[in-house]
């Protein structure tokens, strides 16, 4: 018995001991937070309108959000809105309409002909790398529409994208994802679904309009809120972008 | 699935030895805590269910459901946990006793519903062991525990090291009054000292029905594990905003209220 009590008094005071070490001086041992994000600016749509299908075109255009680490990159492109539930959807095989190939910036290397309609683009395992900071994503997706308006049709795929994306370890405050996208989305809704070793975060903003180098614009942002956590591996990463 | 069939499996063979024994081996647990600090609100719930194995063995299992609100009242974070314990006492002579805790909590996934979104955190562990050293002298008990606690959430983690002393001064006929003042060391990314204060006052209803009424205060806030709402502060290691942090690093306290029912 007495053996026993040697033992856990000596597992308690040896887990004190290194406890009261290192608040001297104010340090602790798990270090602090890294403080480094990853700046993405890609994201960009050029469009031709065809026979009854909007014509995303090939070497213009632009997936937002995406890096890789290898050039022609296989991107899936579903009907429908894959992630309605993001935190569990998947889009099902049967609603895969093809493939389109992406470069490692994410611009487009085909052509897509799209009618009116909801879609999923999805790519998987993004890696983007700045100065020796990482951001990965497993899965990252981007719901969007092809609508018609004024006799003309257009998508919610961004004109423009920017996003300030934590770094893996780097706590999530002050990182944000902002985009423009056609004008005809103005008060539509767009969400934000990012899950990551720590936890979700699960956003939805709506679309204001505003003026664009002399353009009306559909605008939103996500601005992550004070304090943390820290990200964790991201396994999935949705954004959905809907007209009114 | 496997690890609520193995538990409920572990109670009944408890249950079975319980039988056996004598009165009060099975007690039943309800309790409320409740605060209002700066306009935030916390609710607590806990049921648990004690069994006495033997005549030194007590093994415990409980849930708690917490949901703390801010000043907005539509804020509001909410989670869930369950808690695994086992208590051994070591030595026994006389007026002294040493007690050797085990305790395991796991918490479900927190979520924060705030006007920005909807924000969820990895559900946190905590493993705490503590040795509790009793004194009887004449009417009064006295006694202290030392506790370690390893806070896991996610990819952070923590550890607290509590010292308490608890007493019981003199007991009434029905009434029994117990005062706990206690430091917890708290180490995530750097250390803290957080004292927590607690006074209850219980009493006995009628057979095997006791009340203990409770207040508990941590003026520097509550330590991240080693309290009773362990489940609720684990999450402050992520900073998810005032909604929780506020409870570990501003002045909080709260009021509880506990009815024991002991079976014969």
């Amino acid at each position: 018995m007495a053996r026993t009590l040697r033992i856990l008094t000596g597992f308690i005071v040896a887990s004190l001991f290194p406890l009261v070490l290192n608040s001297c001086g104010g340090g602790g041992g798990a270090g602090g937070p890294v403080s480094q994000y990853i700046q993405l600016t890609n994201g960009k749509v050029v469009v031709e309108q065809g026979e009854g299908v909007v014509v995303i075109k090939a070497d213009e255009s632009q997936l937002p959000g995406v890096g890789f680490v290898q050039d022609a990159v296989e991107v899936k492109l579903y009907a429908g809105d894959g992630f309605a539930n993001p935190r569990t959807d998947t889009p099902p095989s049967s609603s895969l309409i093809r493939t389109f190939r992406v470069s490692r910036d994410g611009t487009l290397l085909d052509d897509l002909s799209l009618p009116v309609g909801i879609y999923t683009a999805v790519a998987e395992d993004i890696y983007v790398v700045q100065d020796g900071k990482e951001f990965r994503s497993a899965l990252t997706a981007y719901v969007f529409e092809v609508f018609e308006s004024g006799g003309i049709l257009r998508t919610t795929l961004p004109l423009k994208f920017e996003a300030r994306f934590p770094a893996l370890g780097a706590v999530i405050e002050d990182s944000y994802v902002r985009f423009l996208t056609d004008a005809g989305a103005v008060a539509g809704n767009s969400r934000l679904f990012v899950q990551h070793a720590n936890g979700t975060v699960d956003m939805t903003r709506t679309f204001v309009g505003q003026t664009e180098a002399g353009n009306p614009v559909a605008a939103v942002s996500f601005e992550a809120l004070p304090g943390g956590p820290t990200l964790g591996n991201v396994s999935r990463l949705v954004l959905k972008a809907f007209k009114p | 699935m496997r690890r609520v069939y193995l538990i409920l499996g572990l109670m009944a063979h408890l249950a079975t030895g319980a039988l056996g024994q004598p009165a009060g081996d099975v007690q039943f647990s309800t309790v409320w805590r409740g605060a209002e600090v700066e306009g935030r609100t916390l609710w607590v719930n806990e049921q648990s269910v004690t069994l006495r194995v033997d005549a030194r063995t007590q093994a415990q299992v409980g849930w708690q459901r917490f949901v703390a609100k801010g000043r907005v009242r539509t804020n509001r974070f909410y989670t869930t946990s369950r808690w695994y314990g086992l208590q051994h006492v070591l030595r026994q002579e006389n007026d002294r006793q040493l007690v050797l805790s085990l305790r395991r909590l796991e918490a479900s996934e927190g979520t924060a519903d705030v006007a920005e979104g909807l924000f969820t955190y990895a559900a946190p562990r905590i493993d705490t062991i503590s040795l509790l050293s009793v004194q009887r002298d004449g009417k009064q008990t006295t006694g202290y525990r030392l506790s370690y606690s390893r806070t896991r959430a996610g990819t952070e983690a923590a550890d607290t090291v509590g010292l308490t002393c608890v007493v019981l001064p003199a007991r009434a006929a029905r009434w029994q009054v117990q005062m706990e003042g206690g430091v917890y060391a708290d180490r995530h990314r750097d250390t803290t000292y957080r004292p927590v204060f607690a006074a209850t006052i219980s009493s006995r209803l009628g057979r095997g029905l006791q009340a203990w009424l409770g207040v508990t205060f941590a003026p520097r806030g509550f330590p991240t594990a080693g309290t009773s709402l362990e489940a609720l502060t684990a999450f402050s290691l992520y900073r998810p905003g005032s909604l929780i942090e506020n409870w570990r690093d501003r002045p909080a306290g709260f009021l509880s209220l506990q009815i024991t029912s002991s079976l014969d």
